[in-house]
């Protein structure tokens, strides 16, 4: 069957398929089958000169057995397809998050294409494997400025301590950079990041920067950080008033939606940020 | 011809052969070779003419006067304040210059000992020999025919002789009683001082004379060349007389050999003194020999010190700031920065020997220095080598720099050697080089062998934002290393292949690199390179949905077709069956691009007469490892593009400026036909292109190839 499908509804249609809809990434599959890798010839059947054929047959690898699936679909996009075809893949593989679409992945990490690279980083962070996690950190420096946000976004769901290194490369580049009223995309997206998988000692660093970069970039940031159940209280805290120490608008915003997303739940991190809100006019 | 104080005294003359008739006359002849051997006599017999080693020092503002400095003792000898309408002269014990309906003479103390009406005309020159000067008045060009010669005391400026002439006067020299003076660009007479009286004429049959200056025991003139005054000036002719000429290789700003005597100079910087040649002969040695052999080309604040006969660059120098005044001693080369600072540089290596900080500065400083000038060191500078010297003139940021640093690179690229080629390198992957500069820097790495680590180490280098890492000229040194059949540079030129931050005019010269070097290795990465990018082609929607949207420009599409091309021509010379298959997908494939279909099939069925039988295929014998017959050699294109040079170069009339060479890039087919050229600098595409288009180049077995003509722009 041949027919014309957008990249996102056929992604879409394999979550469906696949019985799940969270957007929640993937834990990483722990295996002992030695792993298959994809040739770079069209898989059988395959005509990689007929977009919408390749487009059906995606959905249907999608659909059927995940690894063969991911196989396939790696070894058409190396193979060689047309674009809005490799984006369609990419979704695809994201969502398979199979490691045998590792090679593809890392392949299109390094495509010229912005959306293509940008694909693969959601892919890649999908995979959520040591290698992974290196390719992405490296695109935290790409020649692109969406490419490189994307990666920070991407390690905020999987960063390891070596790509919050990395993250806080990111950071402070731009912190020091000055761009824009609300910091660039690759600040935001890395304070984010920061905030989200960063260490105790992560998140007093990132107060360190209140005053010295614009709020609005590190708010998300903070934001994440409170919400976090593995951080202690006197961190969080100390996070409270430190915003509180702003007195801004902005900040008042931050604890008092804070405050109101914990509502009846009293601990000390929300009484500070009830206390620090009444304080601020 | 108008003459005050003129009695008639040819007698003196005492030579047969003398002027019969007026003097500056079209009509009179030119002296015989034993009336100019008296004069040379006279000359060389002539009492030393002893010079204060001063320097005047225009201010700023030109209407603020002057200070005269000894740069002997580096003390403030005096100081003059009039409104100077045009550069003034040093002349012995005076300082003269233009004020404001006069012609004024101070002394070197800064105090007025004379003044004499400037009669409309502009100081032209000035010449002091014991108790007179010689003052021309005109200037402005040769074409403008009046002139006036005054012959002044100069203790109080009363007149000893005055002529006033229907012709262009140059750059006067007196010596004793007489005057050697340029008229009409053609002529040198020597006239008596006191009379005005024609005593002998030198007539240039082939040349131009503008000036005329004493050294030593010699008089010299010339403009476009060095003659020595002598019996041979009598034939009139640039072979017939011992001479020195430059080499006319193009030199930075087109520098002249010397300033047009017949125009004077602004008071105040004036670019003409900014940009030119500087040399002194030596007047110790038989015929025309410059002190040290060299010739120093002076722009704003670089120096480069040529030698004399072959023109090959000994050195450079760039000063901290622009350069007010310059002279040539035998110590070295003298310079004076605009803030004041004076130099000596060492003539074997242009390092300072001696600095002074002067107790003023300017933008122009007009010396006097006689030829055994000689300061105390009083630096210890290290020796500066060649190359050193040549990379710190060819890079910097001032954009008024450029053709300096446009000639620092030719001499760079013309150097042997690693450290010369390192230097390219280092010059090639500095932040900020103009475009222009780039390509020069570029052409002179291509066909260097030695120092190819360099290249190497560049390009090992690639884009990273956060650690502040440039896209290097990965192009550039692509086609350098294939060039230098360096082998080690296949894997660095894959993996910029495959970085999305490697310019797309970049990739083709890296696939054909990777083709010349041969390297079975690279076959596989220039498959996956085609797999890739054979049908990239349109729209395609943004993360998170939305209307697709084409993400490259049509000149980017355009390059990495090009690129695809040469490397599906690679694959087909140098691939085996598995990497040819791929070449049956890509000429049916209906989203690649046309030219990329085309190659892919005309590429496949020339493989497969090129390997008749599967097997051989299969088997990668028929693989070849060298540069791919086919292409055009540079040679063969310059020919053919020659033919068309004299309208390319009608495209550089009347521009603003001339770069020293077109850059153009261009494809070509088996035909010969020529198509997608690109010409730098840009503002002559429009133009040259078409031309270019029009040439039709030999055939080859090429299916579409990437060349490039450098059409030196030098008449």
């Amino acid at each position: 069957m041949l027919f014309s499908r957008s990249p996102l509804s056929i992604a879409l249609a394999l979550c469906a398929g696949n019985g799940f809809v969270s957007a929640q990434p993937r834990r990483p599959v722990a295996t002992t089958v030695v792993m298959a890798h994809p040739t770079a010839e069209p898989p059988a059947g395959w005509d990689l000169t007929r977009s919408n054929d390749v487009l059906a047959r995606i959905q249907q690898a999608a659909t059927g057995d995940p690894r063969s699936g991911a196989l396939d679909i790696s070894s058409a996009l190396l193979a060689g397809v047309e674009p809005h075809v490799a984006a369609a893949g990419l979704d695809t593989l994201s969502v398979l998050a199979r490691p045998e679409s590792a090679d593809a992945i890392l392949r299109f990490l390094d495509h010229r294409r912005v959306s293509l690279r940008r694909r693969a980083l959601i892919a890649a962070a999908r995979l959520h494997t040591p290698a992974m996690l290196r390719a992405i950190d490296a695109r935290l420096g790409d020649s692109d400025s969406e490419v490189r946000a994307e990666a920070a976004r991407a390690l905020a769901d999987v960063a390891d301590v070596t790509s919050v290194r990395a993250l806080w490369a990111a950071f402070e580049h731009d912190a020091n950079s000055g761009l824009g009223a609300e910091g660039s995309a690759l600040l935001q997206a890395s304070a984010l990041a920061i905030g989200t998988r960063g260490s105790e000692a992560d998140l007093d660093r990132l107060l360190t920067f209140l005053r010295r970069v614009p709020f609005g970039a590190l708010t998300p940031a903070y934001a994440a950080a409170l919400r976090r159940t593995d951080l202690p209280n006197p961190l969080k805290v100390r996070v409270v008033q430190a915003i509180a120490g702003i007195a801004t608008p902005q900040a008042r915003e931050l604890l008092t939606h804070f405050a109101d997303e914990h509502r009846g739940r009293p601990t000390p991190v929300i009484d500070a940020a009830r206390s620090a809100i009444s304080r601020i006019q | 011809m108008k003459r005050l104080a003129l009695p008639l005294v040819l007698a003196v003359l005492g030579c047969a052969g003398g002027i019969t008739r007026g003097a500056f006359s079209l009509s009179t002849p030119a002296s015989d070779a034993v009336v100019l051997a008296a004069v040379t006599d006279r000359v060389r017999s002539a009492a030393p003419n002893n010079l204060s080693p001063v320097a005047a020092i225009v201010a700023d503002d030109p209407t603020q006067g002057l200070v005269v400095v000894d740069l002997g003792s580096g003390a403030l000898l005096g100081r003059v304040a009039a409104a100077l309408a045009s550069r003034p002269v040093v002349a012995g014990n005076l300082v003269i210059g233009r004020v404001t309906g006069s012609i004024v003479a101070w002394s070197l103390q800064g105090s007025e000992r004379w003044r004499i009406p400037d009669e409309g005309l502009d100081l032209v020159g000035a010449s002091h020999d014991g108790d007179r000067v010689a003052v021309v008045l005109g200037g402005t060009g040769v074409t403008h025919r009046r002139g006036v010669l005054q012959v002044l005391q100069a203790s109080d400026g009363s007149v000893v002789g005055r002529t006033e002439i229907a012709h262009a006067l140059g750059l006067p020299t007196l010596l004793g009683n007489e005057v050697f003076l340029p008229w009409d660009g053609q002529n040198l007479s020597v006239l008596d001082a006191r009379t005005g009286d024609e005593l002998s004429r030198v007539r240039s049959r082939d040349d131009v004379v503008g000036f005329s200056f004493r050294e030593g025991n010699a008089v010299y003139y010339g403009a476009r060349a060095l003659y020595r005054l002598g019996p041979e000036s009598a034939s009139g002719t640039l072979d017939g007389t011992p001479h020195y000429q430059p080499r006319s290789d193009e030199l930075p700003g087109a520098a002249p050999f010397a300033l047009d005597g017949y125009t004077s100079l602004r008071a105040g910087v004036d670019a003409r003194e900014r940009v030119r040649l500087l040399w002194r002969p030596d007047p110790v040695l038989p015929g025309v020999v410059l002190l040290h052999n060299t010739v120093f080309a002076l722009y704003h604040r670089d120096v480069f010190a040529l030698d004399a006969q072959t023109g090959t660059v000994r050195w450079a120098y760039v000063s901290p700031q622009d350069l007010a005044g310059v002279a040539v001693v035998r110590a070295g080369l003298v310079v004076i920065d605009d803030h004041g600072v004076a130099s000596l540089l060492a003539p074997d290596d242009g390092r300072a020997r001696w600095r002074q900080t002067l107790p003023a500065s300017g933008p122009q400083a007009v010396l006097q220095l006689a030829a055994d000038f000689a300061p105390t060191p009083n630096t210890d500078d290290p020796p500066r080598a060649l190359v050193q010297s040549l990379l710190e003139a060819a890079g910097g940021s001032d954009a008024r720099l450029l053709p300096a640093q446009r000639f620092a690179t030719h001499a760079l690229a013309a150097l042997p050697g690693a450290p010369a080629t390192e230097a390219l390198v280092a010059l090639l992957t500095r932040r900020g080089l103009s475009v222009e500069l780039r390509a020069v820097v570029g052409e002179g790495l291509v066909g260097r062998s030695e120092g190819t680590d360099a290249m190497l180490e560049a390009l090992d280098h690639h884009f990273d934002y956060l650690r502040g890492v440039d896209v290097g000229p990965v192009g550039l040194l692509a086609r350098a290393l294939a060039q230098a059949h360096e082998r080690r540079a296949v894997s660095v030129l894959v993996s910029h292949l495959f970085d999305p931050a490697t310019p797309t005019d970049d990739l083709a010269p890296i696939v054909v690199a990777l083709r010349e070097l041969g390297d079975p290795s690279s076959v596989a990465a220039l498959t996956d390179f085609v797999r890739l990018y054979h049908a990239d082609v349109g729209a395609v929607a943004p993360v998170g949905g939305d209307e697709p949207i084409i993400e490259r420009e049509l000149t980017d599409q355009d390059h990495l077709n090009a690129a695809v091309e040469q490397a599906i021509e690679t694959i087909a010379r140098m691939g085996g069956a598995p990497e040819r298959a791929l070449l049956d997908r890509v000429r049916v494939h209906p989203a690649a691009p046309e030219a990329v279909r085309v190659a892919a099939s005309r590429m496949r069925d020339g493989a497969v007469q090129e390997s008749p039988t599967g097997e051989d295929a299969a088997s990668g014998s028929d693989m070849t490892f060298g540069a791919p017959a086919g292409r055009l050699s540079p040679e063969a294109i310059n020919d053919a593009m020659g033919q068309r040079r004299s309208e390319v170069l009608a495209c550089l009339r009347n521009a603003s400026s001339r770069p020293a060479q077109l850059r153009v890039q261009f494809r070509y087919d088996g035909e010969g036909r020529v198509s997608n050229v690109s010409v730098m600098p840009v503002v002559f595409q429009q133009c040259v292109a078409p031309i270019v288009e029009q040439v039709t180049l030999p055939t080859t077995v090429a299916v579409r190839e990437l060349g490039t003509w450098i059409c030196s722009t030098a008449q």
